[in-house]
């Protein structure tokens, strides 16, 4: 809630009260009513020290809160205006009331005294007059004594005001004591007394809070620090822990990855050994086969040349080839011309001159597998050198 | 997976790499085939001629075969159950020819013969021939062409014919000549022309129907063209001086001729249908013995234009001279094989006269026979004999020879001197 929302209710009731006034200005001029001593009213405020006290330590509570403090001071500085205000309001609606009776009895008294005036008009003319003069004459002795009065009490005032002004009080404090300047001015000085060692209570508590805050604080951090330490303390081992386990991992891994290369050289080492072998005993094998093939054609081509009997007309340059197929036992399974010479009779010569060897018996002497590979099909070539012609 | 990948690739590879082994031979034995002829078995018939016997040196003469003895024969199969290839094997023969010979309608004979392989144990040919008791050996020389024809692939020249002249002296002085025909194998000799004045150098026609021949019967040579199926004959040629050498164009239209008509013996073609003469040769030297080139473009012939007798070819479009032989002092009668690539001739070396024959190809001279007079070679047409005349025991015979040498043969002996064989061609 904000201040400024007061304004024109404010403004409303001092334009209510204005109109009434202006009401009764014409009425004031028409009937000229007998000075009449009103009682005077002072406007004043009660303030229980106990609740102020009660309040102030509150409010010191408060101010201990950092983030609270600032929030509970404005409400309590807005709570006080509003407080104000409403007496303020109070004091007006009051005086509304009061001069609305006085206008009531003064228009009974009018009635009253126009009646009396009928009756005794005449009688008491003079006495009132008389009488008129001695009350205006009282009147004004007894205004000039209030206003003496009135001048020594604002005098007070400036002066209860001007020993709070350099005070260094909140202005919660500033209002109550000038509240009290206004009502109990001589009660000022003890309650600025009271207020000042109250402040220096709460100053010194709040210096020992600060102090024991302080204290906390500092522990606090000791203790944080302490913690810290003790943590950075647990995490170096932490980390030592882990990091001698990594070494150990580490050093296991590497002991691991050096047997597996070990052991893979010298898997690699045997298999190497074992292919050099391998390939010793392949070419060996290679060389031995080679050697059986190249003995074998040897046979083959003595024992068909000692059969082939070379026709008339055979002729230097002809030549025929001739597909052998053996069994393992070395017999003949077939016997194919191939390529022919162009010559019937060659061809046949060379036919037969297989048919003749009937069997070729070292066949059966070689490996089979050796055989079946390389030797179980035979091209022949017939190809006649050393002719006549 | 991968494993088993790898090993199928590499099954592959070696089911692949399966290599055929490859030998070359080019030694051999040079021989005649060794072939049993068994004697045919005839059933209710007396022949006479035995068509076994015929067929078997028929095939020994050529040359290409080595005929089994028939002494050396283990049995006389005539069907193929009878037949035990394994025998026939082991007795080493690569062939065998069986036969069976029955009666047959109209007083005919039959005779059925069957080839066969003995090493492969299949039979190659076999067929039926009918024939009369009176021509057996052409039967016989049938069966020997065939059977030659189907184990060479040369057609077989067994069923030509052969002339010759013979020479009988009556009394000194008087001789009898007579220009006979015979089987190729010499047998079944007939008398084509029998004169007392000599008879020279039949030729025969490419046909087969005619003989040219050069006789002195009248007096002075004359050249003579015999039909050979009615037995008339024609003068085409009787110049004064020599008339000799008559040689058949492969087209059977000219002749080649020698004449010495304008001094000395020189070659001339006769064209028979106008005759008209060509003088082919112009040489002072003596140009005799034409013979054809198997093309017909060109001749070959002896001269002595270069001091000793040698044999040239003179190609008759361009007219361009070539001489052929260089070897030795003496080549003559020049003839040529079918495929002209040998070429057979009287050559003269330092023990007499031989038959030899020149690869025209390699120009290598091979001298084919050992006895001393040689001469007149004549060539069987398939190219396998060279028959020729030569002295034996001091009488003219006929003796031939295998292309290679390798076979050499008297025919049987006729009456008197035989002299200058002639062989035919594949008669129709």
């Amino acid at each position: 809630m904000r201040i400024r929302s007061y304004i024109l209710p404010v403004v409303l009731a001092l334009l209510v009260h204005i109109c009434v006034v202006l009401l009764l200005v014409p009425h004031w001029f028409q009937q000229k009513q007998d000075p009449r001593q009103t009682p005077r009213h002072i406007q004043a405020t009660m303030i229980d020290l106990k609740s102020l006290a009660t309040e102030v330590a509150n409010q010191q509570q408060i101010a201990e809160a950092k983030e609270e403090a600032a929030q509970k001071q404005a409400e309590q500085t807005r709570q006080a205006a509003e407080l104000e205000k409403q007496e303020q309001a109070e004091q007006a609606r009051q005086a509304q009331e009061a001069e609305r009776k006085q206008q009531a009895e003064a228009q009974a008294q009018k009635k009253k005294l126009e009646e009396q005036k009928q009756q005794e008009a005449q009688k008491k003319l003079e006495e009132l007059k008389k009488l008129e003069e001695k009350n205006l004459e009282k009147q004004r002795s007894e205004e000039k004594r209030l206003k003496e009065v009135e001048d020594a009490r604002i005098k007070e005032f400036d002066e209860c005001i001007a020993k709070i002004k350099g005070l260094d009080i909140t202005a919660e404090q500033k209002a109550t004591l000038e509240a009290l300047c206004n009502s109990k001015p001589k009660e000022v000085e003890s309650a600025i007394k009271a207020i000042l060692e109250k402040k220096a209570d709460e100053a010194e508590k709040k210096k020992l809070a600060e102090e024991a805050k302080k204290k906390a604080a500092e522990k606090q951090k000791q203790e944080a620090a302490q913690k810290a330490a003790e943590a950075e303390k647990l995490k170096a081992a932490e980390a030592a822990k882990k990091k001698a386990e990594a070494d150990k991992q580490r050093k296991a891994e590497e002991a691991k990855r050096k047997e597996a290369e070990r052991v893979a050289a010298e898997k690699a080492a045997a298999e190497a050994k074992q292919k050099a072998e391998l390939e010793k005993r392949r070419q060996a094998a290679l060389e031995k086969n080679k050697q059986t093939v190249a003995d074998f054609s040897s046979y083959v081509v003595s024992e068909i040349s000692r059969r082939w009997i070379r026709p008339a007309t055979a002729r230097n340059g002809m030549q025929a080839t001739a597909l052998v197929v053996l069994f393992p036992s070395g017999e003949i399974d077939s016997v194919e011309i191939i390529q022919s010479s162009g010559d019937l009779g060659f061809d046949r010569s060379a036919e037969n001159a297989v048919y003749k060897v009937g069997r070729f018996s070292r066949a059966s002497e070689i490996d089979p597998v050796l055989f079946d590979r390389n030797l179980r099909r035979i091209k022949v070539i017939f190809r006649p050198e050393g002719l006549r012609y | 997976m991968k494993k088993w990948f790898i090993s199928a690739f590499l099954m592959m590879m070696a089911v692949t790499a399966r290599a055929d082994l490859v030998v070359e031979v080019t030694q051999g034995v040079d021989a005649p085939t060794p072939i049993a002829v068994v004697p045919f078995q005839a059933t209710g018939l007396a022949l006479n001629e035995d068509i076994a016997q015929i067929v078997s040196d028929d095939l020994g003469r050529s040359g290409f075969f080595k005929p089994m003895n028939r002494s050396n024969m283990l049995g006389t199969p005539s069907t193929e159950e009878q037949v035990f290839f394994r025998d026939w094997r082991v007795s080493g023969n690569d062939y065998m020819v069986i036969g069976r010979v029955a009666p047959a309608a109209n007083g005919q004979v039959q005779a059925s013969v069957e080839l066969y392989d003995v090493l492969k144990e299949r039979k190659v040919w076999s067929e039926t021939v009918t024939g009369n008791s009176n021509n057996l050996r052409d039967v016989a020389h049938y069966i020997s062409d065939q059977v030659f024809e189907k184990l060479t692939g040369l057609k077989g020249a067994f069923s030509t014919r052969i002339v010759y002249v013979t020479a009988k002296m009556n009394t000194p002085g008087n001789f009898t000549y007579k220009l006979q025909m015979a089987d190729s194998d010499g047998a079944r000799p007939r008398t084509i022309l029998q004169s007392k004045e000599p008879i020279l150098s039949p030729a025969w026609s490419q046909d087969g129907s005619k003989l040219a021949y050069v006789s002195f019967e009248s007096s002075r040579p004359a050249i003579y063209v015999q039909e050979l199926a009615t037995g008339q004959r024609q003068k085409v040629q009787t110049f004064r001086g020599l008339n000799g050498s008559p040689a058949w164009s492969p087209d059977g239209s000219r002749l080649a001729l020698v004449l010495s008509k304008d001094g000395n013996p020189e070659v001339y073609i006769l064209t028979l249908a106008t005759g008209q003469l060509d003088r082919v040769t112009h040489h002072y030297g003596i140009d005799t013995e034409p013979t054809w080139a198997p093309d017909g473009q060109s001749i070959l012939f002896t001269s002595d234009r270069a001091g000793l007798p040698q044999i040239y070819s003179l190609n008759l479009p361009t007219r361009e001279l070539k001489r052929l032989t260089y070897e030795g002092k003496y080549n003559s009668r020049g003839r040529l094989t079918q495929d002209g690539r040998f070429l057979t001739m009287v050559h003269q070396d330092g023990s007499g006269f031989h038959i030899a024959v020149q690869d025209l190809k390699t120009n290598r001279l091979d001298i084919l026979t050992s006895s001393s007079l040689d001469e007149s070679p004549t060539i069987a047409p398939n190219g396998s004999i060279i028959m020729y005349a030569t002295k034996k025991g001091g009488k003219g015979v006929l003796a031939g020879v295998s292309l290679d040498g390798r076979v050499r043969f008297t025919m049987p002996n006729g009456d008197g001197d035989v002299r200058e064989p002639a062989w035919s061609p594949y008669l129709q």
